[in-house]
This record gives structure tokens, sequence and C-alpha cells, in this order.
């Protein structure tokens, strides 16, 4: 139902409650019906504007942290196995996590959020020995993770890495700082988390030592996590 | 709000007032005659066979955005950031915006858009490739330049404000043999959202990356510089280069 059909009134037809109300309230065609099932015809193009839709954005939310306090070094976070959570207090931790809440539970796969687009910017400092000559070879990996109510999710095609790839063992590039940038962005959909939900979202760190020296430390400067749960269905 | 309901006229009571009523009575919802389609239609309203089509939407009220960009080298010299220095750079206060006024707006790495109504957020991204280089020798001392000289900085401003912290240095390549750090450029893909306050309010808005090259090794020391009395010794090449902004409803 979608237009309103008026039906007039006839020539000495009664002016009656039920006349009255079969045009209000009560008939097919009834002004109440009409308006209450408003069809796609009666919109004009164009007829709506940010004041009557709500955000494609259901969530947003972002952190950064300073230059990160402490290294992380291969003795405690040895690629591949063992990773951390990037903290503001870096190996030491109790500091802030680079993680994310998105303040509720999404369910990617039957929910209105179907991807959360993910933007981290880290910041490599330095890459060296605490005691010994380093390789290039020595330096980070970085990688996102989201959490889907249980457990967290590796999502593997954020994988970053950065070697020293500095001429081996002056002492004078041994306390050089590299100054590199660190991007990554992806779109974490529903067949990347198990059970299709998530609700927090995380960048870890993990040392690279070609020689597994424990020495082998990382630094990090100012580093920065963004997380929007976008609109994409229709309810 | 909720669909209307026109109340049913009774038997026998219908009169004047009645019908008026019913076709406009004035409320805070609307709800309650005919009145409602005043402004007062929503979703409640809508026939469930149908959704919203983009059709219906006006073009820029729920996102917005832009790409600027530049793919043609440019040079920088220290010569042209003759005061520009680390120190009073990280020094806050008068001496940090002293040194912010020294810093320049990289063509195709800056924005400027219009807001249109208050947004959630501003959504800036963007990617810039440089290297920086200078002569080993930079200070009058004879001495080569510190451990973590930083000859180039490149930050990001917003409405023409420092953003804190949204910085790349770029270090020098290929200045000694056993100190090949920075041999290689450096890329920066960045982002940064813009929240709350004048930031997001209606009217035009700029965002920029500038950029600052030192002029000469400050030395901590004493002594004179290099520069003024020669040349700068220091130089930054911006390549290519964009930047784009998104808003939200």
């Amino acid at each position: 139902m979608a237009e309103i059909s008026y039906d007039p009134i006839d020539e000495q037809e009664l002016f009656t409650a039920a006349s009255l109300n079969d045009r209000f309230s009560a008939g097919g065609n009834a002004l109440q019906t009409a308006i209450n099932s408003l069809d796609t015809d009666a919109l004009a193009p164009g007829t709506f504007s940010e004041v009557h839709l709500p955000s494609l954005v259901l969530f947003r939310g972002g952190l950064g942290q300073a230059a990160v306090a402490n290294a992380y070094t291969f003795g405690n976070t040895p690629y591949p196995g063992t990773w951390a959570t990037i903290d503001s207090n870096g190996e030491a931790g109790s500091g802030t996590a680079l993680e994310q809440s998105l303040g509720a539970t999404y369910n990617l796969a039957s929910g209105q959020a179907q991807g959360v687009f993910v933007m981290a910017d880290l910041y490599v400092g330095r890459i060296w020995r605490g005691t010994g000559s380093f390789t290039a070879t020595d330096g980070v990996a970085f990688r996102i993770q989201a959490y889907n109510g249980s457990s967290w999710q590796n999502i593997g095609r954020t994988h970053r890495f950065v070697a020293a790839a500095i001429y081996s063992g002056a002492a004078a590039s041994n306390d050089r700082e590299i100054d590199v940038k660190v991007p990554i962005r992806t779109l974490i959909k529903a067949s990347d988390v198990t059970g299709n939900t998530v609700s927090s979202i995380r960048v870890q760190i993990s040392v690279v030592s070609a020689g597994a020296s424990a020495a082998t430390a990382v630094s990090l400067k100012a580093c920065y996590l963004t997380a929007l749960v976008l609109q994409s269905t229709v309810t | 709000m909720a669909d209307v309901t026109i109340p049913t006229i009774g038997a026998g009571v219908s009169n004047g007032t009645i019908v008026e009523q019913n076709l406009y009575r004035p409320t805070s919802t609307g709800t309650t005659s005919c009145e409602i389609i005043n402004g007062h239609l929503d979703n409640a309203n809508r026939d469930a066979a149908w959704t919203v089509d983009r059709s219906q939407i006006q073009r820029g009220s729920l996102s917005k955005g832009k790409t600027e960009g530049g793919t043609l080298s440019l040079d920088y010299f220290g010569d042209l950031f003759p005061s520009w220095n680390i120190a009073e750079d990280e020094g806050g206060g008068a001496a940090q915006l002293k040194m912010d006024e020294l810093y320049q707006v990289i063509p195709g790495c800056s924005i400027t858009f219009y807001v249109p109504f208050p947004v959630s957020f501003v959504a800036l991204s963007w990617h810039l490739h440089a290297s920086a280089d200078q002569k080993d020798d930079v200070d009058d001392s004879g001495n080569g330049h510190p451990g973590n000289y930083t000859p180039a900085r490149i930050r990001l401003f917003y409405d023409g404000v420092r953003v804190d912290r949204r910085l790349l240095d770029v270090p020098a390549k290929n200045f000694d043999d056993d100190n090949m750090i920075g041999s290689w450029d450096r890329a920066w893909l960045g982002h940064y959202l813009a929240t709350g306050g004048g930031m997001v309010s209606e009217g035009w808005h700029t965002a920029s990356l500038r950029i600052a090259v030192d002029p000469g090794y400050n030395a901590t020391a004493g002594g004179t510089y290099k520069y003024p009395t020669i040349s700068s010794q220091t130089h930054c090449r911006v390549r290519v280069r964009s930047m784009d902004y998104v808003l939200f409803h």
C-alpha cells in the first residue's frame, strides 16, 4: 500500500462515524494505512540527508603511544615463537597496550557490520644488539590480532617484517636509528575469525635475530592503532 | 517515533472538532493525526517491502572524500630553513611555535576540504617517499655529525596546527661506508583521525605534511656553524606523495 486514494463522499452520502473512519483510520485506503506503509515511490530522489540517516560507521576508536619506553629483545620475544602486545612501557609491560576494544561484539557474518577496517602505524627506531655485533638480518616482526570473544586470532596477511639491513658490525651503525615506518591496513572479515565475531583488535611484536642472540633488541617510537566498524547491511 | 494512529470516531460523536483533529492535531511526535506528515515521518512509516536506495540519499550526506597527489620530485635544502633546529622543534611552547612557522607545506601532500556539516570524524591518510643527504662534515669542528642526526623532519599539520608525534625523521644516506644505515629512502604511509570540536566543524579545513631541513649541525658544544658562512650541507628530496581525506557523518 502506498499512495493515498481518497474515496470521495458521494452526493447525499451520510456524514457518519463509519464513513469518516473508513477514510481516516479503518478502510483499506485510509490515510492512516497509507501513511504507515509509505512506498518507495513516495520519496523523491535525494530525499534523505545526514539529518535523516545514521552514520555508516558503527564504531570508531583508536589510540596512540609516545615512544615506547623499553626495547623488546629476542631474549623475551623471540621470533617466531613468542609475540607480545605492544605496550607503552615496552618489554617491561604494565603500561597501555596497543589494543582497541570495539565496544561490543560484532558478528561479521550476520550483523550490521561485516567488516572492521584496521589501520596501524608503527615506527621502528633502532635495531641493535646489546652485546656483540649484529647482522643485517636482525629485525622485527609485527602482526594484528582480533579477539573473537574467547581467543585471539592471528590475521596472517598483516605480518610485517623489517630488517636492520645495516653494514654489519660497525659500532657506529649499532647506535643508529633506522627510523622506518611500518604501516598495516586490513579489513577484517568473518572468514578471518573463528565464530565470525570480533570485539577487540591489537598489535603484536616479535624480535628477529639471525643468530638467535638474546641481546638483539628493537626500540619503537610513536605507534598508533585505529579501528572502524563499518555498516555493511541494511536492516 | 512510531506509526500514526488516528483515533477512531465513535458512533454519534462525529463533529467538526473531532474531524478537524484527525486531520491536524499537532503533538511532539505527530502520531495522532495526519499532521505526522509535517516532518514527523520516519523509518516506522516505511513499508517493510523496500529499503532505502542510494538514489534516495543526497550525495555527500554520508561520506565525502578527495585525494591530492604529486610525482614531481621536490628538493628542499637547509638554506631554506635558516634557523630551524631539532632542539627547539622538540622544545615545546614558544620555541616549538617558532619552529612550526618554518615548516613548508609539501605540494601534493596537502589538502583543503570543505566540511558541509559537523561530522563524526575526518580520516586522513597519506603516503610519501623521501630521501635525505648531507656531507659528513657538517660543522666547523671537523667532526662528523652525531649519531641519530636528523637532516630532515616531516610533520603533519591540521588546520595549520602541528599534530603531536605524527612525524617522520628522514635519516641521511650513504655518508659513511661503515655506517650505511639509511642507504635506502624512507616511505611513510600514515593516518590520522580528526575528531571533535573545531576539527570537524562546518567549514573549510586543511591538512598538510610539512617539511623542515636542518641547515647545519647545531653543535651542542658551541662554536660557529658552517651555515650560514657557507651553503647548507643538507638536502631532502620528496618524491611521489599523496594525501586524502574521508569524512563520515
